[in-house]
């Protein structure tokens, strides 16, 4: 009886013990969500060797935790596979941490990186503005807007990896519209012409100071009207130019404006673009430079020289073909100060060191 | 007698190891199935259009080899697991795989909405411009437009490279910038021409 007792209360612990099994570590399932995130944070890419080391400890405690299960419920421990998980998951969080990091360094460095191109961009797009240009230099900008426009969202969506060869395509693009502004403005990087040019703006100040006349000069770089009277400075006015209004006008119909010493040869109060000045172009030196252009074979027989170039009203933002536009107030004023032989000397530029030249050697 | 039954004895042992160890062979056939299947995933830019899920059977796959490679490193093999773990990965890629083509249609489709979105926006702007002065007088602003909205068109035909080539979230993203640019220039152009009808006035 007393045996029959002791084994049925024998068998009660038994089953009770047996059967109860202790849970599962919530850690194992926390682990399973951290390893998750780490794939999705990119681990893969950022820390691919800790990411490594850390699925093999996951592992590892997975294997654990079978061995565990399989054991009868009496005997099983997850204290040790408890404490295994914790440390796992530690090392987890550190290299989340260090992804974290690496993403806010990558995302700094490539805002600065998309910083540095977007002002690139801008300082290119007001020089085109400034010297008209409006083809190629202006499509690689706008190709390279939309590029950095990408790169921008790709960084917002920390897809780091499609960024560096969008940044490499910009910079190809500004390169390239960089280098179109830089054959526009070749000349006017060139010393001797400066000097040249510098040497007609100063006779011309020097002839006015000596025979007590208004002079003009326009700077076609700086898109400047200077009115010089006795040699002292009276005015300056904003002017626009043509398309290719930076070249030396040397033909009929290529937008340039002349360079030279001319003369007012007539005055017009009335025209289609208010009031204008019409100056002699083409002068003796235009000619000579036209007719060796012919000789060399730059030019077609059937070219003609041009003419017409005046300096008129309509606004300074005009597009002209070769001539050299006012806003119509101004024009008035200009119009009043001069009258028919008024020198006008037309220069490229006056100093190396012009804004514009200043802009594209700092890009 | 005694000798006899010794040797059927071993004989009978030998059997019954033979069986055991060399008659459970590796599922070879069913890995082979199996990696077909997600390679198939693969191949129809599950990387891209079912990551996570190409995730999870890549990791199934390495929990299905860890499991042969400890098989067959035992005296009595059993790849019974292992079979079961390969035969579910390859139902789970063929299930993964046919998600993809509704994935990949719904992002087609939104790329080429967006397309459609930056091409409209693109015309309008160039009509626009047609509207715009022309000629001597014309607003140096209209004619810088006018190149930027070219340097647009050019990369309007990336994004159509783009859906060729079927990355949809990328010829997405493109179309969009583009028509933000192009409304940028729509914009402009009508402040300019506004500029130029006030001044007329």
């Amino acid at each position: 009886m007393r045996l029959k007792s002791f084994l049925i209360f024998f068998l009660l612990i038994f089953v009770s013990s047996g059967c109860k099994t202790s849970p599962v570590p919530s850690e194992f399932q926390e682990a399973e969500i951290q390893e998750q995130e780490l794939w999705r944070a990119g681990a893969t890419v950022y820390e691919n060797q800790d990411y490594t080391l850390y699925k093999q400890r996951l592992k590892t405690a997975q294997q654990n935790l079978i061995k565990e299960k399989a054991k009868f419920g009496w005997f099983r421990d997850y204290d040790s596979l408890q404490e295994e998980l914790r440390s796992v998951l530690a090392a987890g969080d550190k290299i989340l941490k260090k992804i974290q990091q690496q993403k806010e360094r990558q995302s700094k460095i490539i805002a600065n990186q998309v910083s540095l191109l977007e002002n690139k961009i801008n300082t290119l797009k007001s020089i085109t503005v400034s010297i008209n240009e409006r083809g190629e230099a202006r499509k690689c900008l706008a190709r390279a807007e939309v590029l950095l426009m990408e790169v921008e969202q790709l960084s917002q969506k920390e897809k780091y990896d499609a960024v560096s060869k969008r940044l490499e395509t910009v910079g190809l693009y500004l390169q390239r519209a960089e280098q179109v502004v830089l054959s526009r403005l070749e000349r006017y990087t060139d010393e001797a012409q400066i000097r040249k040019w510098k040497k007609w703006v100063d006779e011309a100040i020097a002839e006015s100071r000596a025979k007590g006349i208004t002079a003009l000069v326009v700077n076609k770089l700086d898109k400047k009207l200077i009115v010089y009277k006795k040699g002292l400075l009276q005015a300056t006015f904003d002017v626009g130019l043509g398309s290719n209004g930076l070249s030396d006008k040397l033909y009929s119909g290529d937008n340039a404006t002349p360079e030279g010493t001319y003369k007012i040869t007539k005055k017009f109060p009335t025209t289609q673009y208010y009031k204008a000045l019409l100056i002699n172009y083409p002068n003796e030196e235009d000619k000579k430079q036209f007719a060796e252009a012919k000789k060399a074979g730059l030019l077609s027989p059937r070219t003609g020289i041009g003419g017409d170039v005046e300096i008129h009203g309509g606004g300074k933002d005009s597009l002209t073909k070769g001539c050299i536009s006012l806003e119509n107030e101004d024009m008035d004023i200009v119009f009043d100060l001069v009258g028919v032989g008024t020198p006008v000397t037309i220069v490229g530029a006056i100093e190396t060191n012009s804004s514009i030249i200043q802009a594209l050697k700092n890009l | 007698m005694e000798m006899k039954g010794l040797m059927k004895s071993l004989v009978l042992a030998l059997v019954v190891a033979f069986v055991f160890t060399s008659c459970a062979k590796q599922p070879t056939q069913e890995l082979n199935d199996t990696k077909a299947a997600i390679d198939a995933v693969v191949t129809e830019k599950g990387d891209i259009y079912a990551k996570d899920e190409l995730k999870k059977l890549n990791d199934d796959m390495t929990a299905a080899n860890d499991e042969i490679a400890a098989q067959s490193k035992k005296f009595f093999k059993k790849y019974g697991k292992a079979k079961e773990m390969l035969a579910k990965i390859k139902t789970d890629a063929e299930a993964v795989k046919g998600l993809i083509p509704a994935r990949k249609e719904e992002a087609k489709n939104n790329a080429l909405t967006a397309q459609t979105e930056a091409k409209a926006a693109v015309d309008e702007a160039k009509a626009l411009l047609e509207k715009a002065p022309k000629g001597k007088g014309t607003k140096a602003d209209i004619e810088a437009m006018k190149a930027d909205l070219a340097g647009l068109e050019t990369s309007l035909t990336e994004v159509q490279t783009a859906i060729d080539s079927e990355d949809y979230f990328g010829a997405k993203d493109k179309a969009t910038t583009i028509k933000d640019k192009a409304v940028g220039i729509s914009d402009q152009v009508k402040l300019a021409i506004e500029k130029v009808t006030g001044k007329k006035k």
